[in-house]
């Protein structure tokens, strides 16, 4: 690949994430790891060494000020104001806050949502799995994405929470939203999504007040029986993360959509898991690894540093290009290859690394798990039938339509 | 080797369970707990192990 780097990084623009990405991140990981993309004034970090380093020490590189590179343009257009609205009044979301109140929030969130809470869920989950996949024929082509891979996660969300399953379709236009608000290109644009985010916190008002009314047993009940800093989790808090735990559902359906792809276009890959369906989380790792749902996160330096050799001043960005880290040499083999048994699986940044790391890592992996363990025990193949289109967005990965048949 | 895992840093990802069931597990607050904290041979390569894959690096594995 001939030109130069600053033709080639066009990382602001939706057509630039197609299969020639890889070849500019080579570049960047030897020429410039540490790039600063002019148009943002933002240093972008394709190294592993650099993306952990980064990620582990939030005291230096800060949450607090922008997390994804479409707020960075919205703020360079004076856009900040509309952005505002989707944040709840005091919400103090976990993943914009630094340690140590990062710590107190995120301890509200992993205190109810932990491993053994949601093994609780597991057979509603092999439930919701077997449901979706009754519904789609034996060898009759279907998009992957809207019958199964869209719909599993508000499923799973609406149980967790203690949601009725009418409310979904509402749910999945909420998602939506939240995904917009990434992708947008005026703050004109904002107004739409708004609206509909507005509709969710009066939606969440009213289940937090009926869970208030009557607890169950679910997510929504805990969070209000939890305590933070010796009181009951305020209202807003509540809302802030309740509304985050049902639109995150957004990068679950990115990573089904890609494991499928994945499967479908490795038919030896699917043979092997079908011998030994143990390697299905290996499955799950590397298509986290190839083609992660979030491709990276900003952060905001706290004072002067260097970074792979390049001064950073504080208040300068940087961002981390989790798909550029993924595929370093200096930490995976044959990084391009797709293969189960990888013995370095879980080295992958797609999760992050350190305080922040994803709270709902669990939960994803266990719906991957549960919907290709039953796909695996129905189907040998997994064919397109048609091409599939890529979501158009910069922030996530995935794809917007996947036609498929499926075969024994 | 005497293995200790920081628990504040810890942010439940579970990876060292999975790597290495026999030396750690999850208490009930989703933080990981070490089961066996002083292993040698093949169970100390994957304490290393573990510590290594730890996404926040709140394992430590030292000399006991």
């Amino acid at each position: 690949m001939t030109g130069s780097l600053a033709d080639l990084v066009r990382v602001e623009d939706t057509s630039f994430y197609d299969d020639r990405q890889f070849d500019v991140y080579n570049r960047m990981r030897t020429e410039a790891p540490a790039y600063h993309y002019e148009p943002l004034d933002v240093f972008l970090l394709t190294r592993m060494d650099d993306v952990r380093y980064v990620s582990t020490h939030p005291e230096q590189f800060s949450n607090a000020s922008g997390l994804t590179l479409n707020q960075l343009r919205m703020a360079k257009a004076g856009a900040s104001a509309a952005f505002e609205r989707f944040n709840e009044p005091d919400g103090e979301l976990v993943i914009t806050k630094d340690p140590p109140r990062q710590r107190a929030l995120r301890a509200l969130m992993s205190g109810n949502l932990t491993p053994r809470y949601l093994q609780g869920f597991q057979d509603a989950l092999d439930g919701f799995c077997r449901d979706l996949l009754d519904r789609t024929g034996d060898g009759a082509p279907f998009d992957f994405v809207d019958s199964i891979a869209a719909q599993l996660p508000l499923y799973v969300a609406a149980a967790l929470l203690g949601v009725s399953e009418v409310d979904i379709p509402r749910m999945k236009s909420w998602v939506a939203a939240l995904e917009d608000l990434t992708k947008v290109n005026s703050a004109a644009d904002l107004e739409e999504p708004g609206q509909r985010f507005d509709e969710l916190k009066r939606f969440l008002r009213d289940q937090l007040e009926r869970k208030r009314r009557t607890p169950g047993n679910d997510l929504i009940s805990s969070f209000l029986a939890s305590s933070l800093d010796g009181s009951p989790a305020p209202d807003p808090i509540v809302l802030a993360h309740v509304a985050t735990l049902m639109s995150n559902g957004g990068t679950t359906r990115l990573l089904l959509s890609s494991i499928a792809d994945l499967l479908a276009g490795h038919p030896d890959q699917m043979e092997l898991i079908r011998a030994d369906p143990g390697l299905i989380d290996g499955v799950i790792e590397e298509c986290l690894r190839l083609m992660p749902p979030a491709r990276g996160f900003v952060r905001t330096a706290t004072a002067g540093v260097k970074l792979a050799g390049v001064p950073v001043r504080a208040g300068q960005r940087v961002y981390m290009l989790y798909p550029a880290a993924n595929r370093d040499p200096g930490h995976f083999t044959s990084p391009d290859s797709f293969e189960a048994g990888r013995p370095q699986a879980y080295g992958h940044a797609s999760f992050g690394f350190g305080a922040h790391f994803c709270l709902g890592a669990g939960l994803a992996r266990m719906e991957a798990k549960a919907l290709f363990t039953e796909l695996i025990s129905r189907y040998g193949s997994i064919r397109l039938a048609g091409t599939p289109t890529r979501y158009e967005h910069v922030q996530l990965n995935g794809w917007a339509t996947l036609p498929v048949t499926l075969h024994r | 080797m005497k293995i200790t895992v920081d628990r504040d840093r810890c942010v439940g990802s579970a990876y060292c369970q999975r790597i290495a069931p026999t030396l750690f597990d999850l208490g009930d607050d989703g933080i990981a707990v070490v089961l066996d904290a002083d292993v040698t041979g093949p169970r100390a390569a994957a304490a290393r192990e573990a510590e290594a894959d730890c996404p926040s690096m709140a394992i430590s594995t030292g000399e006991s």
